[in-house]
């Protein structure tokens, strides 16, 4: 089984879906941080694939004149002080040779639907974090793939 | 006694786990004071410590901390108090200036730690003093020797607030397994380790919750080939419930062995991966070592204290466990705080800009022609 469930005091970083839902206040969110910080004393971690995710955000709508300047500044320095927050898992060495295991073994539109959920698990099998994210099926599609050494995901699967 | 000194030299604050204290404002009440070179010699001949008060109305809270130690310098715009707390020492860096004939005029205040008490209620008690400082929106000090009295309020990053929490829980666990195990255990300054972490947290649910979740995904067990072991053994290779033998479960933390008592462990779904060459190997009964690959499905054990001691019942002191039931209010209002944050990066904006800003960056399927 390349996914186990993650005990409650496991420190858990999340997926990008879910750090967005974070940032739009959505209940589901709130309730499980509340939890995982009574456990853990500690904020979720990110993943510098998430990082990348939310600051390409702010960049391209400002690239698409969709906003202004103004605003793509103010919204540079939210962000950065919300990442500053948090500790933020980087895609390393050791994630880098996890993902581009499993990378090939994906099919073609499986690369393409999953492509930055296949980095941001291997940063979280990498650093031995928990992952948190909505979608068990999709993880599990890249999971399967783990290399030997790192066979398991400790998913906290949160849902609506 | 309390010592009145000139330093001799200029000490920083100490950075201590993560962040000391700087006010950014300090409202008096009622008025901006002054207190007196002769008033601060006198307070050295005083037969009883001064005294410097923090007052938390948010928690409902405050604390009396002894002014051990005064040092003031008219070359610097600083006096430097020195506070007990437990076995901790904390300086409290009180600046402003001096006016001639008159004294010396308070404009804010630092707090850091000069020192730690190496145990874990010390460690508790200023964990959890500092996650106050840090939290609250406003807090009253009081020097009355000085007669200064003031409102003030610190900004604390929320990642040293979190981290200050997190030592906290770790101490108070502490707290909690010396006082039912009867042992003295100390409380780091700096960095504990993760199996430490994990020893401290999973002594403290055997005492206190009895029943809990633990992290099993792989066990090799050797088991001796007799008739008993065979019994044990499940009938088919499927997943099954396994309850595990009852055994003294003994912990290390910092080095202690510590005797923790009489625990089961219950897997829901276990599955022994060499089903078949164990079955082989112990219907030999030969009482040969067979090592037996057992996993949890999901990767969890449920662990039951069975005969393991109790915390008892008022351990704590009135204060202590005031300052213990506020755990949730900390966190509520750290949580407050980083919820606010986060969602600031996205106020102001329409629906369909939160939409835009959020959307996950696409590649199409020809990108990955390789």
């Amino acid at each position: 089984m390349p996914i186990i469930e993650s005990p409650p005091e496991t420190p858990l970083v999340l997926d990008t879906d879910i750090f967005s839902h974070l940032r739009n206040k959505k209940e589901y969110v709130l309730t499980n941080i509340k939890t995982h910080f009574s456990n853990t004393k500690q904020f979720p971690a990110i993943t510098s694939i998430t990082v990348f995710e939310a600051v390409q955000g702010i960049e391209s709508e400002f690239f698409k004149n969709n906003i202004s300047l103004e605003q793509a500044n103010l919204y540079r320095q939210r962000i950065n002080e919300l990442i500053q927050v948090h500790r933020v898992l980087s895609f390393d060495q050791r994630a880098a040779e996890i993902a581009a295991f499993i990378f090939p073994r994906l099919s073609k539109s499986e690369r393409s639907k999953h492509w930055r959920d296949l980095y941001i698990v291997s940063i979280a099998v990498a650093n031995n974090y928990g992952l948190a994210s909505q979608n068990r099926r999709d993880i599990e599609i890249i999971a399967k793939h783990l290399p030997k050494g790192f066979e398991y995901l400790r998913l906290s699967v949160w849902q609506f | 006694m309390i010592t009145v000194a000139n330093p001799t030299t200029t000490r920083s604050l100490p950075y201590v786990n993560g962040y000391g204290f700087k006010t950014s404002q300090i409202s008096f009440q009622p008025s901006l004071s002054a207190v007196s070179l002769r008033k601060l010699k006198s307070i050295e001949k005083q037969k009883t410590a001064p005294s410097f008060e923090i007052e938390f109305s948010e928690f409902d809270f405050n604390f009396k901390l002894e002014i051990i130690e005064i040092q003031n310098d008219f070359s610097s715009n600083e006096i430097t108090l020195f506070l007990k707390f437990n076995r901790n020492i904390i300086k409290a860096v009180l600046n402003g200036y001096w006016k001639e004939n008159e004294g010396f005029y308070l404009q804010g205040l630092s707090l850091g730690i000069e020192r730690q008490g190496e145990t874990p209620t010390s460690g508790f008690l200023l964990k959890t003093l500092w996650a106050m400082f840090g939290l609250s929106s406003k807090f009253k000090i009081k020097i009355p020797d000085f007669k200064y009295e003031f409102t003030t309020s610190f900004d604390v990053p929320l990642d040293g607030a979190s981290d200050g929490l997190s030592h906290r829980q770790i101490a108070y666990r502490l707290m909690v397994i010396e006082k039912t195990l009867r042992v003295k255990l100390p409380f780091p300054k700096g960095f504990i380790n993760g199996e430490d972490i994990e020893s401290i947290a999973f002594c403290y649910h055997a005492i206190v919750n009895r029943e809990f979740e633990w992290f099993a995904i792989l066990r090799n067990i050797p088991w001796t080939a007799n008739r008993e072991s065979l019994a044990w053994l499940p009938n088919t290779s499927e997943p099954e419930s396994v309850t595990f033998r009852p055994e003294f479960v003994s912990k290390t933390i910092f080095g202690f062995d510590l005797p923790l008592g009489i625990m089961t462990g219950k897997i829901e779904k276990a599955v022994i991966d060499n089903y078949e060459e164990v079955k082989n190997n112990l219907s030999k009964l030969d009482g040969e070592i067979v090592n037996v690959e057992q996993r949890s499905v999901n990767g969890k054990i449920k662990m039951i204290s069975l005969d393991v001691p109790s915390l008892p019942q008022n351990a704590w002191s009135k204060e202590i466990q005031k300052l213990v039931d506020l755990e949730s209010k900390l966190d509520e209002m750290l949580l407050d705080k980083y919820f606010n944050l986060a969602s600031s990066t996205l106020d102001g904006l329409t629906q369909e800009q939160k939409e835009a800003i959020t959307e996950r960056p696409k590649l199409e399927e020809e990108a990955f022609n390789f």
